[in-house]
């Protein structure tokens, strides 16, 4: 849109780095690899992380022939052009993570984040990507869905030996389809993935036709379990998560999608999620979903939806136009991925009596008791009890109207007549009309409602 | 006459030693080592309470108010006082010899036509006698030792008696507030039955475990009850006076037991059973005078002969004297010097073990104040900060009221343990008093091996 500063569209600022530090990063490459041409001894792996990753995404060449992706708290991966490669660099380490205020966590990931920096080139670009390994362990990164040479599908053991820590790896292969992709590790991929390893890959058409979007956002979903007031995600559960995340925040620290009313609005959903699949729904608007990490959907094909149902190891994309001004929910419909580390192990005490017999007791034995949960659980993100350190269990967030009772999968979409920037604008100024209220003693008895 | 006069100057002699002289005797004792005083009273006084222990009564009980108790009402305590008049009268057997005398006459016609007429003494025994006497008072003097660590033993049984029940009664509370738990959990489950969110068995496992509660809780009335009578029988308070209660709170000592070579030193300079032990060596190695004396001269005797004879009386003196020719009294030598050499042994045998009770108290005494002092800096806030972290947990809807109850219980089962430790610690404090008083303390966890009175025998090889 030519009234917003372009700049606007490219997201968040990059925080941290600057180029020189990108270049520094080569030249420990360049290091890594001489030792391994020499066959000389590799350094010995440390039992946690050996590089805290916690610098910002470096700054590098700019590429002007595709509007960048938004990726919603995150960035995009810094690149430079070298004889017509672009070239970039990953560096896998350790990163403290906050999923929202309060709630913070030693995570692993790419770049200083995690997910890590979005991957974005163009169909028929050739693309060099260093790995560096600043973890414990081996790494690989499987570049998930994009086409290319067995040898760089970086599948540790079946096409490469791992990147043991400390070592750099060079992959370069040329992207031949657009689409929405993904790349994450895969060794010890239950445990890297886990620990919040992984990103977008975009690859933008050569030729854009059709539906060009003027916002397009890069959501990666995944979830993570956290134990109450634990500060390091547990790779070992398979199936109990209690913290959902779209680009590892969960409500309310997720970033909200602004949109200018008009705006073609294309948004890309990845999902590494351990084992669920996540039907993300948006609230005001119809979609079509356009595409996967198989490529796009032939528009005839293309069917209108308010949810989108991404499985795990998979991508989806979807496409509207945001015409509908408002503050629009966007969530994934699992009821119990909207809720901020929840236990799912308690007794049941909705219907209990409030003040029963044997909570006066309970209070005798244990000072600081209070009955909860009895006409429900809305209202416990608004308690004021005292809570673990370092956790988010059943917290919501400040909404226009008070608390909004819902956390993890969950963002806004907010679509305004006029903007200045596509910074936050704030809550949604309703028309005289058009927002529901209370309903007055003369209203019910006009229309004949007993209540 | 002059026999006449030895004979009523060794009566007095004996009759200097009275039963109530040696009682008082228990009492010096006591005194110097404990701080306390036995009190000995004929059996018509005990059918009423002692003043002072009226007295006491009146007020909550504490350890050393049970101990003063006992020491003057307990009746089995008076018994093993009354075990000193024994050795007492052992004294009175150590006495000269009755005269014997003879009659013989013989009739004619309903008349005496002759009379003869003998009185005489056992020399043998007389010359006996002081050497009897010598060990009979060794023998009291071990009897009075023993007696002495009787009440010693009688005070430390007293004491450790009221902290068990001190400690039973501090169990029922815990297991009453456990109880009260088991209660919260299956009224809880009840609640959420009603409300539909529990199944029928979930409520009858909660409330199985809550019967299961209600019989720990009889048990530990039962164990607090048998203690009180276990007291009550050691304080000698008949069904009268049953209302005493003790006094509140169980806090720990803060004395920290003596240096083990003092401690060692102490209790065996102090040690009435080996007081005892010596007095008995000293008693056989007078039997063996007076066994060596019965070789010397097994039978002796001297006195007056007189006969009428055709109405005329004549008189003349009597003696006999057996020749230790085949029989010098090897045998109750050798039995004799037997006794005293295992008296010997026994003696070096009980001093080994003083010494080792001391350290074994003493080490209890540490290592009880040491559980103690993890209890209360360690192991409580531990347990404490689970139950918070449980509270926290359960306001962050992560655990449910079970959970909490179930850490709430946590704390109350350390709470018990640490009331055991508590008990341990005083009971091993009073082990250490005990062996500083000079009395000796059961081994723990073995055989009790204190309180051995001293045999009591006759003159001749009763030993």
């Amino acid at each position: 849109m030519a009234d917003i500063d372009e700049r606007a569209n490219e997201g968040p600022k990059p925080r941290g780095l600057k180029r020189r530090d990108f270049l520094g990063g080569a030249a420990v490459v360049g290091a890594a690899l001489a030792l391994e041409r020499h066959g000389q001894a590799q350094p010995t792996p440390a039992a946690s992380p050996r590089v805290r990753a916690t610098e910002g995404p470096a700054s590098g060449d700019t590429d002007d022939r595709y509007r960048p992706v938004v990726t919603p708290n995150g960035s995009s991966l810094p690149f430079r052009w070298v004889d017509g490669v672009k070239v970039m660099h990953l560096r896998a380490g350790a990163v403290s993570h906050e999923f929202t205020e309060g709630l913070r966590a030693e995570c692993w990931g790419y770049n200083g984040s995690t997910p890590g920096p979005t991957i974005e080139a163009v169909e028929g670009d050739r693309l060099r990507i260093y790995v560096t390994n600043g973890l414990g362990e081996p790494t690989t990164v499987h570049w998930h869905g994009i086409l290319l040479e067995a040898g760089m599908d970086g599948v540790g053991g079946l096409t490469q030996r791992p990147i043991r820590p400390g070592e750099t790896f060079r992959y370069e292969f040329t992207v031949r389809e657009p689409g929405t992709f993904m790349y994450h590790p895969h060794w010890d991929e239950m445990t890297q993935m886990a620990m919040g390893m992984m990103g977008m890959f975009v690859v933008h058409p050569r030729r854009a036709t059709g539906f060009v979007p003027d916002r397009d956002f890069a959501i990666i979903l995944s979830e993570w379990s956290v134990p109450i007031g634990a500060a390091r995600p547990n790779p070992l559960e398979m199936a109990d998560f209690n913290v959902l995340t779209m680009n590892s925040k969960a409500f309310p620290g997720t970033d909200p999608l602004v949109a200018k009313q008009g705006d073609k609005v294309r948004i890309r959903f990845g999902n590494l999620s351990g084992i669920d699949n996540h039907p993300i729904h948006l609230h005001g608007y119809s979609f079509r979903i356009a595409g996967s990490d198989g490529g796009a959907f032939p528009r005839s094909a293309q069917q209108p939806h308010t949810t989108v149902l991404v499985p795990t190891g998979s991508t989806r994309w979807v496409e509207f136009e945001a015409n509908a001004p408002g503050d629009w929910a966007m969530h994934c419909h699992m009821t119990h991925h909207v809720m901020n580390q929840m236990g799912h192990g308690v007794p049941n005490m909705v219907g209990v009596a409030g003040q029963a017999t044997f909570d006066r007791r309970i209070g005798r034995l244990v000072p600081g008791y209070m009955p909860m949960g009895r006409e429900g659980m809305a209202d416990m993100g608004e308690m004021d009890m005292p809570q673990p350190p370092n956790s988010i269990p059943m917290r919501g967030g400040p909404g226009a109207f008070g608390n909004i009772d819902m956390g993890g999968m969950f963002t806004i979409l907010k679509v305004r007549e006029s903007l200045d920037s596509y910074d936050d604008p704030g809550w949604y100024d309703h028309p005289d009309g058009t927002r529901a209220r209370p309903a007055t003693a003369a209203e019910l008895r006009a229309d004949g409602i007993e209540v | 006459m002059r026999c006449e006069h030895l004979l009523m100057v060794a009566l007095f002699a004996v009759g200097c030693v009275t039963p109530e002289a040696a009682t008082r005797g228990v009492g010096r004792w006591s005194v110097a080592r404990s701080g306390i005083e036995a009190e000995r009273r004929a059996p018509s006084e005990m059918d009423e309470l002692h003043p002072a222990v009226a007295e006491r009564l009146r007020e909550p009980l504490d350890a050393d108010g049970a101990v003063s108790i006992a020491l003057r009402q307990s009746p089995e305590l008076q018994a093993q006082l009354a075990k000193v008049d024994i050795a007492v009268a052992e004294l009175w057997s150590a006495r000269p010899p009755n005269p014997e005398v003879e009659l013989e006459a013989l009739m004619n016609d309903g008349q005496a036509s002759a009379i003869e007429m003998g009185a005489g003494i056992d020399i043998g025994a007389l010359l006996r006698m002081p050497l009897r006497r010598r060990a009979a008072q060794a023998q009291l003097d071990a009897a009075e030792l023993s007696a002495a660590a009787d009440v010693l033993r009688y005070a430390y049984d007293t004491r450790v008696a009221f902290h068990r029940h001190q400690a039973d009664l501090q169990l029922v509370e815990l297991y009453r507030t456990a109880m009260e738990t088991f209660i919260a959990a299956w009224e809880a489950a009840e609640s959420m039955a009603e409300a539909g969110n529990l199944r029928q068995l979930d409520v009858a496992q909660n409330r199985a475990a809550y019967e299961r509660s209600r019989v720990d809780v009889a048990q530990a009335e039962l164990k607090a009850l048998m203690s009180r009578e276990e007291l009550q029988v050691l304080l000698g308070l008949d069904g009268r006076q049953t209302e005493w209660r003790p006094i509140e709170g169980f806090a720990a000592p803060e004395a920290d037991p003596p240096e083990v070579e003092a401690l060692e030193r102490v209790a065996v300079e102090h040690s009435l059973v080996l007081g005892a032990q010596e007095q008995t060596l000293l008693a056989w190695s007078r039997q063996v005078g007076v066994e060596r004396m019965r070789g010397a001269i097994p039978e002796a005797h001297a006195g007056l002969f007189a006969e009428r004879e055709d109405g005329e009386w004549s008189f003349g003196p009597a003696a006999g004297l057996a020749i230790p020719v085949f029989d010098q009294n090897q045998g109750g030598i050798g039995r004799t010097r037997a006794q005293l050499r295992i008296a010997q042994h026994e003696l070096t045998q009980k001093a080994i073990r003083i010494r080792s009770l001391a350290r074994r108290a003493r080490a209890s005494w540490l290592n009880a104040a040491e559980r103690v002092r993890f209890y209360d800096e360690t192991l409580m806030p531990a347990r404490a900060a689970v139950l918070q972290e449980t509270l926290l947990q359960y306001n962050a809807m992560n655990v449910g009221v079970f959970q909490l109850l179930q850490a709430r219980r946590a704390v109350i089962d350390t709470a018990r343990e640490r009331v055991e430790a508590m008990f341990d610690l005083w009971r091993a404090r009073a082990q250490v008093e005990l062996v500083v008083a000079g009395g000796e303390p059961p081994a723990m966890g073995g055989p009790d091996v204190s309180g051995e009175a001293m045999g009591t025998g006759g003159d001749d090889g009763g030993h």
